[in-house]
């Protein structure tokens, strides 16, 4: 186990930002830490890596006990926080080189870290460019360039693509499989469902400073009794047909608004070809059809019954 | 070294400022002490414009008297006309109008009255000269024309002239400014203005670099990293130091070059432990500001307001002997003043006995006590600082 977190418990005075959280995070895996802001992510990436003293509860990583003078441990590790953390006044270059130098001794073993480093952000260009004269989207990969440089077996990231564009969060993303293929154990907070779904193989959905779900995307949208919801464009249809739908098999919930009718139903074979054959028989007018499987917002809104995103 | 390192790697973007304030300081340092002549020991007369009005005609008497005159003045063109007499007056082409009446000379040598009409520019200073000159001939005539009555007007003119040909040479005895002295007077014009440039040239440089190393993302980077809170702070003071004390160096080569009467002495060594003194004091002051800014405007606004307050408060710019007992009140508090106040004792000091060194070293460790305080509230908001990382 790389990391395993017991009963942490972090207050800040009457408010309780970490209720007795609990995480083990396995070697070699993209461990997802999903919750919306004010959910305890932060705090929790802050209590793991010593930057922040916690009332109780115990932190190992690598099977050590983690401390803000586990100088051993934090060789091991490599941070990307949600704010671009460098230099202004350093290139991008120097900057990684920099960060760098504070893991690794040898300068020759600097230098070609931190080449690799440029090549796998695709800064080549930019490496004698100052920070201010680079895009959001390039400084986000300065920033996990001077978290990865090193080489670490475990990288923490916390939203790393906040305020991005979407092309530089698809690199970042990429990347962060690519780094995970290495071998590098992975930890990603974020807010974003889709990122999570899309590249975590372990996720733990947080809520208040809890854990209220953990497992793999499959395993947590099959804890809820959602199986598929339909989406349909309907102008009119009456109180006594949307009753008669409810009653068909398999659906669990029938609600129309705003010309949009919505069905849930549970997990079945042919939920959409029955609706679609009462529509026929009602002669109900429909325009496009939707059907989507459950969302992780879904599971979220299901446990919590409030929105990833409120 | 990679902390070491980078702080002077920061320090090159701060480099275009820092070196501006040393080309403009030592440019100004040799063009006033280009420009200032010793002249304590040089005297030259200064002949001053006069009219003469003429109306008693050419005689012996005056003949004799204009040209022991032309000594003291040069003679202007009569002009024709009362009001353009007046016009010469106002405008200050001429300084002094004389006019000799008709039969001044009869007169004279009648009863020995001078009735000379004299009119002077108001609040001339060289009036004063040229009535000296005036009376101290026609007073010698007098004598001369009184003891002797039988001698022509041409026989005692020529007594007068040479008796104001002799001279006596008369040796003023009194405190001279020596070689050494004057050295030790550029010594306190030229640290007493390098504290304004160490104000100024430390707050832009240090406090940027200490800003850019305590922002709180680069701290939760390096809290989160393997290097140690002591290996971090230790290469940053150590980076600091150097920095001070190449920069000193520089300005101390260059003092000491500019310096005509350059000399290693007491005072010259006080007057560098001092200026050390006060770049420690400075190097607190940048520290205790780069920590606590919010922005790198912040510390460019700060580096001209402290320093121009510094500087015209604690006598950097204006001599203390002319500050006002209030203005000297507060600036009392402040460490330049105590800088200044140590420049000032050390430039008079002329022993150097324990007695007299004792109260210059008092100066020292005031300011040194300021950079304590100013530390120990750093340290404080450090704390605070680290605190805030999460």
């Amino acid at each position: 186990m790389v990391v395993k977190v017991d009963g942490l418990v972090k207050r800040y005075d009457k408010l309780v930002a970490l209720d007795y959280l609990d995480l083990q995070v396995e070697e070699g895996e993209i461990f997802g830490l999903l919750g919306p802001n004010g959910s305890g992510k932060t705090t929790a990436i802050n209590c793991i890596l010593s930057l922040l003293k916690y009332d109780k509860g115990n932190i190992e990583i690598f099977g050590k006990p983690m401390g803000p003078n586990a100088y051993h441990i934090k060789k091991d590790i490599g941070i990307i926080m949600q704010n671009v953390a460098v230099f202004d006044e350093l290139t991008v270059y120097e900057n990684i080189s920099y960060f760098c130098s504070l893991y690794i001794k040898d300068r020759e073993e600097v230098k070609r870290l931190t080449q690799e480093a440029i090549e796998f952000v695709s800064l080549e260009e930019f490496k004698k460019f100052y920070p201010k004269k680079l895009s959001g989207g390039l400084l986000r990969r300065l920033n996990i360039a001077c978290g990865i440089v090193h080489k670490p077996k475990l990288i923490i990231l916390d939203e790393p693509t906040v305020a991005v564009d979407p092309q530089s969060r698809n690199k970042i993303l990429e990347g962060i499989k690519k780094l995970n293929e290495e071998g590098a154990t992975i930890i990603y907070t974020s807010h974003y469902m889709e990122e999570v779904e899309q590249i975590c193989s372990n996720i733990a959905i947080i809520d208040k400073g809890r854990v209220i779900a953990q497992g793999t995307k499959d395993d947590l949208k099959a804890m809820i009794s959602i199986g598929e919801k339909i989406s349909m464009e309907v102008f009119r249809i009456e109180e006594e047909a949307l009753e008669e739908l409810r009653r068909l098999p398999n659906i669990y919930s029938v609600e129309h608004r705003e010309n949009l009718l919505e069905i849930k139903s549970k997990k079945g074979k042919n939920n959409l070809v029955s609706v679609l054959e009462f529509m026929q028989r009602m002669n109900i007018n429909f325009g496009k059809v939707i059907t989507e499987v459950p969302t992780l917002n879904d599971v979220f809104l299901e446990i919590t019954g409030k929105e990833l995103r409120d | 070294m990679q902390v070491f390192k980078a702080y002077y790697k920061i320090l090159k973007s701060q480099l275009t400022a820092v070196l501006i304030y040393v080309a403009l300081f030592l440019m100004l340092t040799i063009l006033f002490t280009g420009n200032l002549k010793d002249n304590s020991n040089q005297f030259e007369t200064k002949k001053v414009p006069v009219m003469v009005i003429n109306e008693d005609g050419q005689n012996g008497l005056l003949d004799s008297f204009l040209s022991y005159l032309e000594e003291y003045v040069v003679y202007v063109e009569p002009k024709a006309g009362a009001d353009a007499i007046k016009d010469a007056l106002y405008y200050r082409e001429v300084s002094y109008i004389i006019t000799i009446p008709k039969g001044f000379s009869d007169s004279f040598y009648e009863n020995g009255e001078i009735n000379l009409t004299k009119q002077a520019a108001p609040d001339s200073m060289e009036a004063i000269t040229i009535d000296q000159a005036i009376d101290n001939y026609f007073n010698i005539a007098r004598v001369y024309q009184g003891h002797l009555p039988e001698t022509t007007a041409e026989e005692i003119s020529s007594y007068v002239q040479a008796n104001l040909k002799e001279q006596t040479r008369v040796h003023l005895y009194g405190e001279q400014k020596d070689s050494v002295s004057a050295g030790h007077s550029f010594n306190r014009f030229y640290y007493n203005y390098l504290g304004y440039i160490i104000v100024a040239a430390f707050i832009t440089s240090v406090s940027t670099i200490m800003f850019s190393f305590h922002g709180l993302d680069i701290r939760r980077r390096h809290f989160a990293s393997p290097i140690t809170e002591r290996n971090l702070n230790g290469q940053l003071i150590l980076a600091n130091m150097i920095f001070v004390i190449f920069y000193l160096v520089i300005f101390i080569v260059a003092g000491y070059a500019l310096n005509k009467y350059r000399a290693v002495n007491t005072n010259t060594l006080l007057f560098w432990l001092n200026a050390f003194t006060f770049a420690l004091v400075t190097l607190s002051i940048s520290y205790l500001i780069g920590i606590s800014v919010k922005s790198k405007k912040a510390i460019s606004a700060l580096s001209t307001a402290v320093s121009l307050g510094i500087a015209f408060l604690s006598g950097m710019f204006v001599p203390q002997e002319f500050l006002g007992a209030p203005v000297l009140k507060v600036a009392s508090f402040t460490p330049a003043y105590w800088f200044v106040k140590a420049n000032g004792a050390i430039e008079t000091l002329t022993t150097s006995s324990w007695s007299e060194i004792s109260k210059i070293a008092s100066f020292m460790a005031i300011q040194l006590g300021f950079a304590a305080a100013i530390i120990s509230i750093a340290l404080v908001v450090s704390k605070r600082k680290r605190q805030q990382i999460s």
